[in-house]
């Protein structure tokens, strides 16, 4: 394989890998907006949807349903732990709610080691196996996948906003939250709809990329550091940032992994953007009123 | 111009000097282009409507945020854009509309606050608690003491400031600004909520403030009789900009500074001030 | 009047109890309590590093367990591979972790409340993956082991007992230096940034600065905890330095309450008594670790939406229901 090929084999896992980043980061977005809150639980909605979607394929359902099913699961788990975790801190400061949302995550991540174990799982890729070739290398057709409905899901959730009533009373909401209560609009359900967008973003994220990444009851905290991180470089006020942010750490990523080290990668691609924030902590994206 | 040349004979070079300061929230113009000069050693009132941008002057000077346009110079430095505890440090002090007092801490522990630059003691210090920095702290708090004698509150020193009177709270509030010792202390609606007899003291000791503690006083009140009582000028301050400024014998006979307030108070914004626009010039 | 008397009687067994407690695993010489002591102590003296940070500066570290890590690998290398005595393992541990905390802390504490939490969450990421990878300094997967137990010169802390005491040592001067610091004027200033910062910052106190103190404070203490941790246990792998020790810290600071300094080492001396348990129990019990994650999670909802200052402030809580219904009563 040329340099060529490979540096294109490195940019399409980079890409891929940081589409579903940017998902988690975008849904990060999406409750922070809504509400102020930095969901720390968030990287355990891909873990779930991973895991859920595994077993429902074992369990003999077809490869649609089973995906359909793992994102409405992992939705209305995000519509339960905000009903219990996150209601009743309405009104509480920072810290209080960064503690709720990491206790969530330590009970989805428990609890999805009590069912499913602490191996990794992995779903069978959605076409088939056999690499497309291109040039003188091959793309395994799943990143396709993940590229196609990360990018589907995103352009889905800027339409939600530019044009339904609910998309734009959440923008309300997060210009002026006092302002928009004032106007009529429900805040329990702007926060309950952010929720659950975030959620289906990140298990739907978590779902494609299963099968080539593969999925472990551990790894969740993982992607809500990196969600987040894509969410601040691009800069905490557009979908469409978080979304670059997080293919630019899938990339860092992936390069690393190729050229550098495989083993510290991940601690590459962390460090790349914390010293990026450290310089620039208003993300790279300038942030745009609404 | 004429103006500016009597008021520079009568107190000497500016010590605060706020020059085309404008501030624009999300859009909305809060401020516009608003100039002032506030002189050594006077009492300078600044009244206007609600949300006039008075106290939004206030935060702009003291480093709450900075100005989208404009400069501010206090004692010939540029302060613009200076983080609020350094302005404070380089000597202008201010009170809250809405009483910012720390309600868990005791009196004294407040007033020690204030006294905070007068200190040196770092985490290092803290952590030894050497000779050096007891006596410190014995000093801070002596010279604290002194400051609730100056209102007196010295009986009240343990009592946790939530305890107090709104009229209580005004003043410690305003004690512990003074006991940063600044130059320029700014206090914002310093009597609201206060009776009619508390009102009277605290006039009395602001008009003391420059001879006794050689501080300027800016001072944003709603209360005329009080303004125009202690206050050496007026600038008066109408939707973000500055639309008088004088003695308050000539502002309140100013015609724009009737109709700025007739407008508010009825309603009619553009009837009354044409009435008022044919009201004779002083 | 019976209450007044169940307060001092109450307050009379504490100590008692209390006392009890420190010098039971001395008394009995069990193996087993003074192990669990050691680790309370150490456990206890990072929490009231991280109660300063949390209750006085308001501010969340999701990375101790690096700086943690940090303090145990720095005594682990110096000592077997460089062979330098403990106490310079220690100190450079110390200065090392300061330093990162400093770069770290200094643009962050400016940022608001989440910036710090997800800030040391990536530095903890990184400083484990570095723990695993960096074979030739840290010994990979397999750790560090064969270091020494602590001394000074020719006095070596030798019997686990004698660890007891050291790390007693030290944790009750983490206590006195945490004291000094709330009560004196950066305390003050700390306690008053907790209550309105802009008042603090008009006041003329840097807030940011505050805060950073704070966080290179508690981050130093946590690094000495680990250098402890190493010489106690003279063997070191990644495991204990992940993110799950540092939400097992937060579990300590949250369940005792970061308000007092006392509640955090109550919430590790809880902590640790029942990590012991379960991990003993985990022996039988298979999965039993899935159950603790997710019992850990529910117990740090639980207390922030029932119990935000923690178990400490449950006597004063007490305490006032029982003053409102005498009031009530009276009425």
């Amino acid at each position: 394989m040329s340099l060529a090929d490979q540096l294109l084999q490195y940019l399409i896992t980079g890409v891929s890998v940081g589409m579903v980043y940017g998902l988690v980061g975008l849904g990060i977005t999406i409750i922070f907006n809504a509400t102020g809150i930095i969901n720390f639980a968030q990287g355990e909605f891909v873990m779930l949807g991973g895991m859920i979607a595994v077993a429902l394929t074992a369990a003999r359902l077809p490869l649609a349903a089973a995906v359909i099913l793992a994102v409405a699961a992992v939705t209305m788990v995000a519509l339960v732990t905000e009903r219990l975790a996150i209601r009743p801190l309405r009104g509480a400061s920072v810290i209080p709610l960064i503690i709720a949302t990491i206790g969530v995550s330590l009970i989805l991540q428990g609890g999805a080691k009590l069912v499913w174990g602490p191996e990794a799982v992995r779903l069978p890729a959605f076409s088939g196996e056999q690499p497309i070739r291109i040039g003188g290398g091959g793309i395994d057709p799943q990143r396709l996948w993940v590229m196609g409905l990360a990018a589907l899901s995103v352009a889905a959730v800027q339409l939600f906003f530019k044009y339904t009533l609910a998309g734009k009373a959440m923008r309300a909401c997060a210009i002026n939250r006092a302002a928009a209560r004032l106007v009529g609009i429900s805040i329990d359900r702007m926060v309950r709809l952010s929720f659950a967008m975030s959620a289906a973003l990140a298990a739907l994220g978590g779902v494609v990329l299963t099968p080539v990444a593969l999925m472990q009851c551990s790894q969740g905290t993982h992607y809500t550091l990196t969600g987040f991180l894509a969410a601040v470089l691009g800069g905490l006020g557009s979908g469409l940032g978080a979304v670059l942010g997080g293919i630019l750490l899938g990339i860092v990523e992936s390069l690393s992994a190729g050229f550098i080290s495989s083993g510290y990668s991940k601690a590459i691609a962390l460090a790349v953007a914390l010293v990026v924030l450290w310089w620039r902590p208003e993300g790279l994206v300038r942030r745009r009123q609404a | 111009m004429a103006g500016t040349r009597t008021l520079q004979q009568t107190y000497g070079a500016p010590v605060l000097s706020i020059q085309g300061i404008t501030k624009v929230f999300d859009g909305l113009v809060a401020l516009a282009g608003v100039s002032v000069e506030v002189y050594e050693g006077e009492i300078l009132g600044i009244i206007g409507p609600n949300g006039a941008g008075k106290t939004t002057l206030f935060n702009v000077i003291t480093g709450i945020f900075p100005p989208t346009e404009g400069q501010i110079e206090f004692c010939d430095q540029v302060i613009t854009g200076l983080s609020a505890h350094r302005i404070t440090n380089m000597g202008i002090a201010r009170t809250f509309q809405n009483i910012r007092l720390f309600r868990q801490m005791t009196v004294l522990e407040n007033v020690l606050l204030g006294r905070h630059g007068q200190g040196s003691t770092g985490m290092l210090g803290a952590i030894l608690k050497l000779p050096r920095v007891r006596r410190e702290e014995s000093r801070l708090r002596r010279e604290a003491r002194s400051y609730l004698d100056m209102i007196g509150l010295a009986d009240k020193a343990e009592a946790l400031a939530a305890s107090l009177t709104t009229g209580q709270q005004r003043l410690l509030e305003i004690a512990r600004a003074l006991a940063t010792e600044p130059r320029v202390i700014l206090l914002d609606e310093a009597a609201a909520g206060l009776n009619t007899k508390e009102t009277e003291s605290l006039a009395e000791f602001i008009r003391r403030l420059p001879a006794q503690l050689s501080t300027t006083v800016g001072l944003i009140e709603h209360d005329m009789r009080l303004v125009m009582d202690v206050s050496d000028r007026v600038v008066v301050i109408d939707r973000g900009q500055k639309i008088a400024e004088g003695r308050p014998i000539e502002i309140q006979r100013n015609p724009v500074v009737i109709a700025a307030y007739l407008g508010e108070d009825f309603g009619k914004g553009e009837e009354s001030r044409i009435r008022a626009g044919k009201a004779p010039r002083p | 009047m019976i209450y007044k008397h169940m307060t001092k009687v109450i307050r009379a067994v504490g100590l008692a109890v209390f006392a009890a407690l420190i010098v039971a695993p001395l008394v009995l010489r069990s193996a087993y309590l003074t192990t669990t002591g050691v680790l309370i102590g150490i456990h206890a003296i990072i929490a009231v590093g991280l109660g300063l940070l949390m209750g006085y500066a308001g501010q969340v570290s999701l990375g101790h367990a690096a700086f943690y890590g940090l303090g145990a690998y720095c005594s682990a290398i110096l000592t077997t591979k460089v062979g330098l005595p403990p106490l310079v393992g220690i100190v450079a541990g110390m200065v090392i972790t300061a330093i990162i905390a400093l770069v770290v802390g200094a643009p962050t504490l400016r940022l608001r409340g989440h910036y710090l939490a997800m800030f040391t969450l990536g530095l903890g990421m990184i400083a484990q993956i570095i723990f695993n990878q960096a074979q030739g300094l840290t010994g990979g997967f397999s750790g560090i082991s064969g270091i020494p137990r602590f001394s000074v010169g020719r006095l070596v802390v030798d019997t686990d007992a004698e660890a007891y005491i050291l790390v007693l040592v030290v944790l009750a001067a983490t206590i006195i230096i945490a004291h000094n610091v709330v009560n004196s004027r950066t305390g003050r200033a700390l306690r008053a940034l907790h209550e309105s910062e802009i008042a603090a910052s008009v006041c003329g106190v840097n807030v940011a600065r505050a805060k950073l103190e704070v966080f290179v404070l508690s981050a130093v203490l946590a690094s000495v905890a680990g250098s402890l941790y190493a010489h106690f246990i003279t063997f070191i792998s990644p495991d204990p330095f992940g993110f799950r020790f540092s939400v097992n810290l937060l579990v300590m600071v949250v369940v005792g309450g970061a308000s007092s300094v006392w509640g955090p080492v109550a919430g590790a001396t809880l902590f640790t008594v029942l990590a012991q348990f379960l991990q003993k129990a985990g022996e039988q019990v298979p999965y039993l670790d899935a159950v603790d994650t997710m019992l850990f999670g529910a117990v740090l909802v639980l207390v922030v939406i029932f119990l935000q200052q923690g178990l400490v402030s449950l006597p004063a809580r007490l305490r006032s229901r029982r003053r409102s219904s005498q009031e009530q009563g009276a009425y």
